[in-house]
């Protein structure tokens, strides 16, 4: 008995730390979105469902959600394409593993603004690292490429975020392949397996819990994403980087000059919260299998 | 004319691990047909040169052949063998069906003709009614089935057994070395089993490959290995309980006769070697615990009861030697000598192993 008090007791002041500080603000956002709101100030008008509706109307709003669902999808395909290429190739035995594995990590340990910045200068139309090269190979067409002109620049920032996350998924990945007992594939080996159909039926079923937690954690990677769009646009981002984060940030309190339209911005927020809810529901649901035991 | 050409050969066959030699020079022929256990303490490399047979491994150097044709570089699908791994490596995402139909399945055969063959195969194992259960709905000795349901439903030119008995209890243990070698009877292929349990070699095996540091030390039908062993390490790692091995004195070694003196007050006169050792020369003698008989008369050798062990069919007696040495008996029957007593023992002395200085055994015969 004194033990679980001794527990509640311990547990406490983390619990309303997370509960005052998380919790009651998350819960909040609901009742904020009802108000047109500036944010500062006592003035907070009761305005309905006004700020869904408006959003509804909002083609920037739109904008944001196409972005960020393009993040989720089209980014989410290239992360986990590139991170389940190099794990096949990176565990079947290849010399240096471990030297691939950080080199495709590194790009975490660094500030995600500075990455944002370098990514910058790479596709910088004139003296950008990559229409250089692209120079030097005799590509000069292509070299022409304005790689931040309002058609690219999302595409071009997607493309930089991929090569960002695909090593810290990779990590996850490799983690769980290494976990399946080697025997496994000796066994398939002998059954005379290729590559491909070790993958197939060995590597992706029994790395299937590894899966479909790091599905669920790019997620709300993709959902939440701000930092590197946002530092990606430098002073002031271009609408066509914005994704949910960025517009929602942006109603709250403005890029250079101040908007202060909370009320709203929290409108934006319990959508992105729904969002993030049903697709973790939908994708635990669809990845629910039976624990498997080796 | 095919007759004549061996399930398997190894030629030099030789493989290290960094600087440490793990398999030295291995040679040896398989007949078809035959169930050869490869047997040794861990580390001998038994493990290895299966894995190298399998294709698991690569060798240093010589070379393989399976059926005459040369599988030393080939892959490991390319050399129809089966393997029952230790572990059993099932996939535990699989059922017990899908398990078995593993190869045919990415092997792309007719749905018909996988579920045939896994039932065909299921049968023989009498497991049938597993066929829809994950593994981790059998039990130990039901996974070990289906392991070997996946080796039997390939047909394979070798099957390969990686110590398949170590995870299961006694019991179990003891009724599937039966089944298997039932198996073998039955399906009649060539089989290569890997143990360090000298009985699973005994009962089991055709031929048994004794080997020792990455070495064979002797190649030969269990009795004749047991009877006849070549050195001191095959004649202790065959038996249980162990050969003794005694120190002994020699007295006088002609033509005639070996006078050995065991202990201080024992003396044994064995059949000549031929004057191979010299008088005075002290060498190790090897006596199976079942080759002394309670007695006496000319050449006994007197030791004291130091515990007895009732076994009921057999009675198994831990004494010594007047001058230290330890001795284990093992006499039919149930006799009861109080602890502290002395025995008189016989020994017959045809069954006498007598080692030289290089732990060589001096009566060994090799057979032409």
């Amino acid at each position: 008995m004194i033990r679980k008090r001794l527990i509640v007791l311990f547990l406490a002041p983390a619990s309303l730390i997370y509960g005052g500080l998380f919790l009651v603000p998350t819960l909040s956002t609901f009742y904020f979105s009802l108000f047109s709101w500036s944010g500062f100030g006592e003035q907070m008008t009761f305005i309905g469902l006004d700020n869904y509706t408006r959003l509804f109307n909002d083609t920037v709003f739109w904008l944001s959600l196409r972005n960020t669902l393009a993040i989720l999808f089209v980014g989410g395909f290239f992360v986990f394409g590139l991170a389940f290429l190099y794990t096949v190739l990176l565990t079947s035995g290849i010399w240096g593993k471990k030297f691939f594995r950080l080199v495709f990590f590194l790009p975490n340990v660094v500030s995600v603004v500075a990455l944002a910045g370098m990514w910058a200068y790479i596709y910088n139309p004139r003296s950008g690292l990559l229409n250089t090269t692209l120079s030097a190979v005799g590509l000069t067409d292509v070299a022409k490429t304005l790689w931040t002109s309002p058609d690219n620049i999302f595409w071009a920032m997607l493309a930089a975020l991929v090569w960002v996350f695909t090593g810290f998924f990779l990590i996850l990945l490799m983690a769980g392949v290494d976990k399946i007992p080697t025997d496994a594939y000796e066994a398939a080996d002998l059954e005379g397996a290729s590559l491909w159909q070790k993958f197939w039926f060995i590597t992706v079923p029994m790395l299937w819990d590894v899966m479909a937690i790091s599905f669920v954690i790019w997620m709300i990677n993709a959902i939440k994403m701000f930092e590197f769009p946002y530092a990606f646009g430098f002073l002031q981002v271009p609408q066509q980087l914005y994704t949910l984060g960025i517009y929602l940030y942006i109603m709250g309190f403005g890029q250079r000059d101040p908007i202060y339209q909370l009320g709203y911005a929290t409108a934006i927020g319990v959508v992105m919260l729904v969002i993030t809810f049903v697709l973790i529901v939908v994708v635990r649901r669809l990845l629910r299998r039976e624990q498997l035991e080796f | 004319m095919s007759q004549s050409i061996p399930a398997f050969e190894a030629r030099g066959v030789s493989k290290s691990y960094a600087q440490t030699a793990v398999l030295k020079s291995i040679d040896l022929t398989i007949e078809r047909g035959e169930f050869v256990v490869l047997l040794g303490p861990s580390g001998c490399g038994k493990s290895t040169l299966m894995r190298c047979i399998a294709g698991l491994d690569d060798i240093g150097g010589g070379s393989f052949k399976i059926e005459g044709q040369d599988v030393t570089n080939a892959a490991p699908a390319a050399r129809d063998v089966a393997m029952v791994f230790q572990s059993y490596a099932l996939f535990p995402h699989m059922n017990v069906a899908d398990n078995i139909g593993f190869g045919m399945r990415i092997a792309r055969r007719p749905k018909a003709e996988i579920a045939e063959r896994v039932l065909a195969a299921a049968k023989i194992l009498k497991i049938e009614h597993l066929l829809n259960r994950k593994p981790k709905a059998l039990s130990g000795g039901q996974r070990q089935r289906v392991a070997i349901g996946r080796a039997i439903v390939r047909n394979p030119k070798i099957f390969l057994f990686d110590e398949p008995l170590s995870n299961l209890d006694a019991a179990l243990r003891s009724e599937t070395r039966v089944e298997i070698t039932r198996l073998h009877r039955r399906i009649g292929n060539t089989m290569i089993y890997v143990t360090h349990d000298q009985v699973e070699a005994m009962t089991m095996a055709d031929r048994i490959v004794v080997m020792r540091a990455g070495v064979i030390e002797q190649v030969g039908a269990p009795l004749e290995l047991y009877n006849n062993p070549r050195n001191l390490f095959v004649a202790t790692f065959l038996g249980q309980p162990p050969t003794n091995i005694v120190s002994a004195s020699v007295e006088q070694s002609s033509s005639d006769a070996l006078v050995l003196r065991v202990g201080n007050a024992g003396r044994l006169t064995l059949p000549s070697i031929n004057g191979a050792l010299k008088a005075g020369e002290v060498i190790r003698i090897g006596i199976r615990p079942e080759s002394f008989s309670i007695g006496s008369g000319a050449g006994i050798v007197p030791v004291t009861v130091d515990l007895v062990e009732q076994l009921g069919n057999e009675t198994q007696i831990y004494c010594r030697l007047d001058d230290g040495q330890s001795l284990t008996l093992n006499i039919a029957g149930q006799i009861n000598p109080p602890v502290g007593s002395s025995l008189d023992l016989q020994i017959a002395p045809e069954q006498i192993m007598v080692f030289g200085a290089d732990d060589q055994n001096l009566r060994y015969s090799a057979k032409q």
